[in-house]
C-alpha cells in the first residue's frame, strides 16, 4: 500500500433524496492511478454515489474525502474532472464546441483575466484527444448525441485533472466511438490519471479496468476484481448484500455465500434476452483464474435484469 | 436630423439610448441562456412599484426603482432556487404584484397617470443631466461585469453541476445576474420604458443568435443590434414627434424586431450553406 491518501474515499455515507435514503452506508475508496468501473442496474445509486463523491450532493451521514481532505474543505477543484450522465438542459443561446470545452478550464482561470496560453493549449489538446478538433467552431447543438458526449469529456479533460468521474459516457455512443473513447481513457490512465467510470456494459473498457464496484439498491454489492457481465448481473441480485469490509483487498469478492457451478449459472440466464452477448464474452472478459469468484446466484431475477433487456 | 441633435435634451437622450442599447443585450444574453427571457419583464413590472414609491416619498424614482427591482430579482432567484414554485409561476406573481402595487401607490401619491407613463414607455424630454450620468455609470458597470465575468457566467448557466464541481460559487453568480438584470431594467427605464425593457434585453439576442455560432459571437452581435436599435429608434421617434407623440421605447423595440426579421432568413441561409459545405467536404 502506498503512503498517499486515497484519491477519493467515502466513509459509510448515507445520501437522502426526497426524504428517502438513496445511498446507505456506502464505503468505497479509490487509490491513485486506479481505473474503477462502477456498475449496477438503473436506480441502484451509481450517479448518486458519483455526485456525492464530487460534492454535488450533501451526505446525511458519513464523510467524503478527496485526496485526504474533507470534501467541504477541498479547494483544489481543478484536480476533479466530472462528466455528468446527461448534458444539462440545452442552453438558450448557441455555444461553440471550443467554448464549452474552454469552460472546463474555469477553475484555473483568474477573475477578470483573459485566457492564458496554457488554457488555449489544454483546450486544443482535449479536442484532439476526443477527435473533434475540426468541429471546434461549430455550435454544440449541431453535433450528434455521441459527439456531444465527447465534447463533455473534452471539457473534463481540459482541466487536466488527476481524477475523472465519468457517468455513463458511453451511453448512446456507437461501437467504433466507444472504442475511441476507451482508447482515450486508456491513455489517460496510462498517464497516471485515476478513473471512476460508470458503465452498463464492460465491453469496450474490459481490458482497462482494475476493479469493479457493483451497486445494488443503494449499497455496495461487490467490490473487487473485474467481473464478467454475467457476474455483474449475479452480483446485483438479492441475497448478496455484503457489509463492505473496510480495507478489503481488491480481487476478493465481498460476499460469496453460495457457489453455483458455472453450468447452472448459465442455464439460469439462458432464457433471458440480451444475455447472449455476456454469455459469449464471459470467458474473454474474465481474468484467467478468477472466473469462479463471482457471487452465486440466489433468488429470482430482479427488475434490474428487465431494464437491461429493455435497453437493447 | 442634425438640427434635432442640436437640442440638449436630444443629446442627453442619445447618450442614454447608446448606453442602454449596449448594456441591455449583455444581460439579455445571460437571461436567454438560462431560459429566463421573461425575467426582465418581471423585474420591469416590479420596478413600477419602485418608481411609485419614489413618487410617493419624493425620493428619486430612479433609485427607488433600482432598489425595489433588485430586491424583486433576488426574491425571484431564491424562489427559483428553492424550487417551491416553478420559475415561470414565480415570475407571473411578480408581474402582477409589481404592476398592481405600482399603479395603486401612484394613485395614493396623487400623481396623475402621465407621470407614471414616462416610466412605463420611456420619455425623451425628461432625461436630466443627473439621469445621464447615472445611466452611463450603471451601463458601464453592467458591460464590464457582463463581459469580464463571461467565462464564469457562461459556465454556471451552461452546466450548473459542472460549475459546482469546478468550485464556482454558482449561487453568487446567479444572484449577480439577477441584480445586474435589475440594474439594466432601471437603466433602460428612461429610454424604452419599463414595459418594453425586456424587449431591448432579449430581442437583440434573438436576432444575433440567428447568425452567430458561438456564445461570444451572439453576445457581441446582440450589443451591436441593441446599439443600432437604440440610436435608430430614438431618431425615428424624434423625427415623428413633429407630427405626433411617439415615445422612443416602442420605436426602439420595433426596430430591434425588424432586425430579427431580417436576421432570420439570413441565418437559415447561412446554416444551409454550412451543411452543404460539410456534406461536400
Ligand atoms: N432528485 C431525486 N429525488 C428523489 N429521488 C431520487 C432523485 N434522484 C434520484 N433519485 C432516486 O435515487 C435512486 C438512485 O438514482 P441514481 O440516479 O443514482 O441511479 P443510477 O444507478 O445512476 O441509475 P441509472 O443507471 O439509471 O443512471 C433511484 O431510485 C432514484 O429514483
Ligand atoms: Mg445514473
Amino acid at each position: 500500500m502506498s503512503e498517499a491518501p486515497p484519491v477519493v474515499a467515502t466513509d459509510s455515507i448515507t445520501v437522502e433524496l426526497g426524504g428517502r435514503a438513496v445511498l446507505r452506508d456506502v464505503s468505497v475508496s479509490v487509490d491513485a492511478g486506479e481505473f474503477v468501473a462502477l456498475m449496477g442496474p438503473n436506480g441502484s445509486g451509481k450517479s448518486t454515489l458519483v455526485r456525492a463523491m464530487t460534492g454535488l450532493l450533501p451526505t446525511a451521514s458519513g464523510a467524503v474525502r478527496l485526496f485526504g481532505t474533507e470534501i467541504d474543505r477541498f479547494r483544489d477543484r481543478s484536480r476533479l474532472g466530472y462528466v455528468p450522465q446527461r448534458a444539462g438542459a440545452s442552453s438558450g443561446v448557441p455555444a461553440s464546441v471550443a467554448e464549452v470545452v474552454a469552460s472546463g478550464r474555469i477553475s484555473q482561470r483568474r477573475l477578470l483575466r483573459p485566457a492564458r496560453q496554457a488554457d488555449r493549449r489544454a483546450v486544443r489538446e482535449a479536442l484532439e484527444v476526443v477527435g473533434l478538433s475540426d468541429r471546434a467552431h461549430d455550435t454544440v447543438t449541431a453535433l450528434s448525441g455521441g459527439q456531444q458526449q465527447r465534447v463533455l469529456i473534452a471539457r473534463a479533460l481540459a482541466a487536466e485533472p488527476d481524477v475523472f468521474f465519468l457517468d455513463e459516457p458511453m451511453a448512446g455512443v456507437d461501437l467504433p466511438n466507444q472504442r475511441a473513447l476507451a482508447d482515450a481513457l486508456g491513455l489517460l490512465s496510462q498517464r497516471g490519471a485515476t478513473i471512476v467510470l460508470v458503465v452498463h456494459e464492460i465491453g469496450a473498457v474490459g481490458d482497462l479496468i482494475d476493479r469493479c464496484i457493483v451497486m445494488r439498491d443503494g449499497r455496495v454489492a461487490y467490490d473487487g476484481l473485474p467481473l464478467t457481465e454475467l457476474q455483474v448481473h449475479a452480483a446485483h441480485l438479492p441475497g448478496h448484500l455484503p457489509g463492505h469490509l473496510p480495507g478489503q483487498l481488491p480481487g476478493i469478492p465481498l460476499a460469496v455465500e453460495e457457489h453455483l457451478p458455472h453450468g447452472a449459472e448459465h442455464d439460469r440466464h439462458a432464457h433471458h434476452p440480451g444475455d447472449e452477448h455476456a454469455h459469449e464474452r464471459a470467458p474473454h472478459d474474465c481474468p484467467p483464474g478468477h472466473s469462479d469468484v463471482a457471487p452465486g446466484v440466489v433468488g429470482p431475477l430482479d427488475g434490474g435484469e428487465g431494464d437491461r433487456g429493455a435497453r437493447r | 436630423m442634425i438640427d434635432l441633435l442640436g437640442y440638449e435634451f436630444m443629446q442627453r437622450a442619445l447618450i442614454a439610448a447608446i448606453a442602454t442599447g449596449i448594456a441591455a443585450p449583455v444581460i439579455g444574453t445571460y437571461l436567454v441562456q438560462r431560459r429566463l427571457s421573461l425575467m426582465g419583464d418581471g423585474i420591469g413590472h416590479v420596478a413600477v412599484t419602485g418608481v411609485a414609491i419614489g413618487l410617493l416619498t419624493g425620493w428619486s424614482p430612479t433609485w427607488t426603482a433600482v432598489l425595489v427591482a433588485a430586491l424583486g430579482a433576488l426574491l425571484l432567484e431564491v424562489i427559483r432556487e428553492r424550487g417551491h414554485t416553478s420559475g415561470d409561476l414565480a415570475l407571473a406573481l411578480l408581474f402582477y404584484g409589481g404592476l398592481a402595487a405600482g399603479v395603486m401607490i401612484t394613485g395614493i401619491a396623487g400623481q396623475n397617470a402621465a407621470r407614471l407613463q414616462q416610466y412605463l414607455f420611456g420619455s425623451l424630454t425628461t432625461i436630466s443631466v443627473a439621469d445621464v450620468w447615472f445611466t452611463m455609470g450603471l451601463a458601464a458597470a453592467v458591460v464590464l461585469l457582463g463581459l469580464g465575468l463571461s467565462p464564469q457566467l457562461f459556465a454556471v448557466a451552461q452546466d450548473r453541476d459542472f460549475a459546482v464541481v469546478a468550485g464556482l460559487r454558482v449561487r453568487a453568480y446567479n444572484m449577480l445576474i439577477a441584480v445586474l438584470a435589475a440594474v439594466t431594467v432601471t437603466v433602460a427605464m428612461r429610454t424604452v420604458g419599463l414595459l418594453l425593457v425586456s424587449a431591448l434585453m432579449v430581442v437583440p439576442v434573438a436576432a444575433s443568435q440567428q447568425v452567430a455560432r458561438s456564445f461570444r459571437g451572439t453576445l457581441l452581435l446582440a450589443m451591436l443590434v441593441g446599439l443600432l436599435a437604440g440610436v435608430g429608434g430614438l431618431l425615428v421617434s424624434a423625427e415623428l414627434s413633429f407630427h405626433a407623440t411617439v415615445a422612443p421605447g416602442p420605436a426602439i423595440v420595433l426596430l430591434a424586431l425588424a432586425m430579427f426579421v431580417l436576421a432570420w432568413p439570413l441565418g437559415a441561409w447561412l446554416r444551409r450553406r454550412e451543411r452543404g459545405r460539410r456534406l461536400s467536404a
